[in-house]
């Protein structure tokens, strides 16, 4: 029985939720103007309080919390007895790993609107709105996919908070989630994640993803010891002291890639779907492996240290006002990135075309056509454009188009990259612009060229389907994912016949396309009476050959230096495991570079996967003459020493390397099993945590772990590690689905193949049996 | 094995339990329950009413037409949210077009709600004031009314009604992808 006091309380509570304001969905700028900026606070300088004002903002907060508690109270009162706890009391917010200070759910009243920033911070605000942020949750191509999991016969809305932790993390807190909900969703859908969700963040979890967050009560000031003020405050407050607005919501972490990993990390849980720890996509480990965090020693390239903020918030001059700014700069908060589909969708022709300009800028990827091989040769016409060759009428060639992620700090295509399609479109042209060849071309119907090579994936279901609908939940294997990680490169082949009465000259045109999202996803998102989506050319290179002779010409300013033309190459080869191939160009670039030590250490990584011991040892040994503290050699030699029973060397090596890359996954996960082959169980523990706060999902560390722990008495932590140790590792049965759907599907068949052929020569002789 | 044997004994739970249910319902042509309209929940059409709103849903099994009713009673007068959803499966468009031909105003286009939207003004009935949106979302057709019989509401004032009327028809496209 509800007291009555209570229900006046829950009946005054839902009406303030359902008397949120609202505001115009497309427009971009808050309706209100800036209050006044005191002088003080223009030159950055604390404004000295009176024992009066200090007086009065004690009021202030005591009031404020009196509010917020009570809210809280009345709101959980009206949200709890009707909530579904899938997971447990005390699990409300599973399969999503966000939590919340407090007890209970928080009332969405509690985050102070956009709008209210917005006053202040106009140019974020409207930044913000054409955003990703601000459309997380409301846009068809969210919503399609997570309306499938709410009606899903055997799952429903609770397992929605699995995306929604993340997409609309104000409606999971608040307990919207659940089947009779009384929550008014109509603000909070319409801003997904508003400013107050990440600057309300008070810590990060871990970095696990899936929204490994605790939100604090919001708050945009704190009092003169620290104190968080919950709720909204009036403007004067904030201007009188900006460093307390700075502390209530700028937390450090808001600039570190680990607080992005919170949501562009994620794995599929087994309270989700019923079946296992499943890796969905993770761009912050990607960067982690790359140049750009430093953290790696074992790139092939090196790097200026760029976190994520630095790609995706560049600082940019302010256009309207915009109290938060530095120099008349701030942090861009459009977070340009690749999706065109929303702005497209949205008329957001700003956003769209600072996202295209952004694909396009960066030096992000280099395509090079970098080599001719003609049909019954061996020789390779390469480096295109520094070699000589003659080519023929009736020639059968292959070309050789080598595609490097050069500056992305994450792979191509990063994330939900089921939904997104990039891909090589590469074209023949004789001189009256007839296509002699063409890969990659967009159907009528806007579908993709089954057979172009394309940087996607293909999640399958235990059914051996392909997941065209993005739901996760069904997810039991990928078929293949040809996504490029960060620095490396991969090698595209073609295949194709000159005509016999060609006469000028022929253009050979590779171009990296990008749609997002992928055809016939749009179409299950719409039907197929929608409007064609954008593809952006990220990247293009284009070559001439003439019939008969040709010279060596000039390089495009664009263009990589030989050496690592070739050493792109040797990367590419060495990926779709063609080792010998991968040794000879990494030798070419010693030919040009004999002072590059990581030419000589990429042949001896390439002979030790190879397994050719002895010539990766000389090669190593040269590496480290030219650089006796290459990390990246001395991991290598590491391996080789451990190969050769030299124990003690090979703990020097990785030591070594630990010392001067403390957050290497790989020299720590490798020290950590030689420790543990010497039985110095201390010390491997030691190395296998360390390892896990890199990388919790390391399954060698929770391998060993798990048995060290047990040899250390310490049975529940043990338990633990096996437990993860078992989730997380592949379903030994998982390939089964892959090949099901590959059986069925041989045009996908061929690209999952490391190596392989797009050619049309298949066709014309019936008998070549390596075309695609 | 054991995760598809689980899988089943629970979706055969939830038969189980829902048949019942299902033969209940059976008894009556038409199923009526509040707070059941899958396109919004009673919170959020409060919301857009400015207060506390009743719903009612009406689905059949026969009709390809649904609809709820959100109604809020002020002191002196009514407000009310109706949604309509007819699902054309021939020519989708073709029953947004002959929809849209119920607008007594020249329909406004509203961007980036479902396939194609559409707002006018709702004159049909002088002792009311009101505002429609029809839409569409794939093969179903969405009718959304606000209509207050307030003279001179003080909430849903033309603006706020022009306003309210686009957040209602993002939350039903919303819910309808």
């Amino acid at each position: 029985m509800k007291k009555p006091a209570s229900a006046v309380c829950s009946v005054l509570a839902l009406t303030s939720i359902c008397l949120l304001p609202l505001f115009s969905q497309q427009q971009t700028t808050p309706a209100t103007s800036a209050p006044e900026y005191g002088s003080n606070a223009s030159k950055g300088v604390p404004a000295e309080d009176t024992p009066a004002q200090r007086e009065e903002l004690g009021r202030l907060k005591a009031k404020a919390e009196e509010i917020n508690a009570a809210d809280r109270a009345a709101h959980n009162e009206a949200v709890t007895p009707s909530y579904n706890f899938h997971y447990g009391k005390a699990n409300p917010f599973v399969p999503g790993n966000i939590t919340v200070q407090g007890e209970g759910f928080i009332q969405p009243g509690a985050f102070p609107s956009a709008q209210y920033c917005g006053t202040c911070h106009q140019d974020a605000y409207s930044q913000w709105r054409q955003a990703l942020h601000s459309n997380s949750f409301r846009t068809p191509f969210y919503r399609t996919s997570v309306n499938l999991l709410i009606r899903d016969q055997t799952r429903g809305i609770a397992f929605a908070r699995f995306c929604d932790s993340c997409h609309n993390p104000i409606a999971v807190l608040s307990g919207g989630l659940t089947e009779d909900s009384k929550v008014n969703r109509s603000q909070m859908d319409s801003d997904g994640l508003t400013c107050m969700t990440c600057h309300s963040v008070v810590s990060l979890d871990s970095t696990n993803g899936n929204a490994s967050v605790e939100m604090g009560i919001p708050s945009v000031i704190v009092d003169e010891k620290g104190n968080r003020i919950p709720g909204e405050v009036p403007f004067a407050e904030i201007l009188r002291h900006p460093e307390r607005h700075s502390k209530a919501v700028m937390h450090d972490f808001l600039h570190k890639p680990e607080f992005c990993a919170a949501c562009h990390k994620a794995n599929l849980p087994a309270t989700l779907n019923d079946y296992k720890f499943i890796r969905a996509f993770t761009a912050y480990d990607e960067w982690q492996q790359s140049k750009f965090s430093q953290r790696n020693p074992l790139t092939f390239y090196t790097g200026d240290f760029t976190t994520c903020q630095g790609c995706h918030m560049k600082r940019n001059p302010v256009t309207l006002t915009e109290y938060g700014a530095k120099n008349g700069t701030f942090a861009s908060h459009r977070w340009l990135a690749g999706n065109t589909a929303v702005p497209f969708y949205y008329g957001f022709d700003d956003q769209l075309k600072k996202t295209i300009e952004f694909l396009r800028s960066g030096n992000y990827l280099n395509v090079d056509i970098f080599a001719l091989k003609k049909q019954g040769e061996d020789q390779l016409i390469a480096p295109l454009g520094r070699a000589s060759y003659t080519l023929a009428p009736n020639d059968a060639m292959e070309a050789y188009v080598v595609i490097q992620n050069k500056n992305i700090g994450h792979s191509l295509i990063p994330e939900v990259r089921d939904l997104y399609e990039a891909w090589t479109k590469f074209t023949v042209k004789d001189a009256s612009g007839n296509e002699i060849y063409h890969s990659g071309f967009l159907k009528p119907d806007g579908m993709l060229d089954p057979r172009a090579h394309s940087f996607t994936n293909r999640p399958v279901t235990d059914e051996g389907d392909f997941v065209d609908s993005h739901k996760v939940w069904t997810i039991h294997s990928v078929a293949y994912d040809n996504s490029v990680q960060a620095g490396r490169s991969v090698l595209v082949r073609y295949q194709f016949r000159l005509p016999a009465d060609i006469r000028g000259p022929v253009t050979l045109t590779a171009k990296v396309n990008y749609r997002h999202l992928r055809q016939s996803y749009l179409n299950n998102i719409f039907g197929t009476d929608h409007p064609a989506y954008p593809v952006v050319e990220l990247s293009s290179r284009t070559r001439v050959l003439q019939i008969g002779e040709n010279r060596p010409e000039a390089p495009d300013p664009a263009d990589n230096p030989d050496w690592m033309r070739w050493n792109n190459l040797g990367i590419a080869l060495l990926d779709q495991f063609q080792y010998a191939e991968a040794v000879e160009a990494f030798t070419e670039v010693i030919k040009l570079r004999n002072d590059y030590a990581d030419a000589y250490t990429n042949v001896a990584l390439t002979e030790i996967v190879w397994e050719k011991y002895d010539s990766a040892r000389m090669a190593i040994r040269k590496a480290l003459m030219l650089n006796p503290n290459s990390a990246r050699a001395l991991y290598y030699d590491g391996l080789l020493q451990r190969r050769a029973g030299n124990t003690e060397q090979e703990i020097a090596d990785f030591k070594k390397v630990v010392e001067m890359f403390p957050q290497s996954r790989d020299a720590r996960r490798e020290l950590g099993i030689t420790y543990y082959q010497q039985q110095d169980e201390h010390d491997a523990m030691e190395q296998f945590e360390a390892l896990q706060q890199i990388d919790p999902d390391d399954l060698t560390a929770h391998y060993n772990l798990s048995i060290l722990y047990r040899r250390m008495g310490m049975t529940k932590q043990a338990a633990d590690q096996q437990a993860m140790f078992i989730d997380k590792k592949v379903d030994p049965g998982a390939p089964t689905y892959s090949l099901n759907y590959l059986r069925s599907h041989p045009e996908i068949s061929t690209e999952s193949i490391p190596w392989h052929m797009h050619s049309d020569i298949l066709n014309e002789a019936k008998g070549l049996d390596h075309g695609n | 094995m054991a995760i598809e044997r689980a899988e089943r004994s629970r979706f055969l739970l939830r038969i189980a339990t829902a048949v019942p249910g299902i033969l209940l319902l059976g008894l009556s042509a038409d199923a009526f329950a509040a707070n059941t309209c899958p396109w919004m929940n009673e919170a959020s059409a409060s919301g857009l009413l400015g207060g506390n709103a009743k719903g009612a849903y009406i689905a059949t099994s026969q009709s390809p037409t649904a609809s709820c009713t959100f109604t809020q009673q002020a002191a002196d007068g009514t407000r009310t949210l109706r949604i309509v959803v007819t699902r054309f499966e021939d020519d989708p468009h073709a029953g947004f077009t002959k929809r849209k031909m119920a607008c007594q105003s020249e329909p406004t286009p509203l961007k980036a709600i479902g396939n194609e939207t559409v707002v006018c003004a709702l004159n049909d009935d002088s002792s009311s004031e009101g505002i429609r949106a029809i839409g569409r979302v794939r093969d179903q057709v969405f009718e959304i009314m606000i209509i207050t019989s307030l003279a001179d509401d003080p909430i849903l004032t033309e603006s706020a009604l022009k306003s309210q009327i686009k957040a209602a028809a993002e939350q039903v496209s919303g819910n309808l992808f």
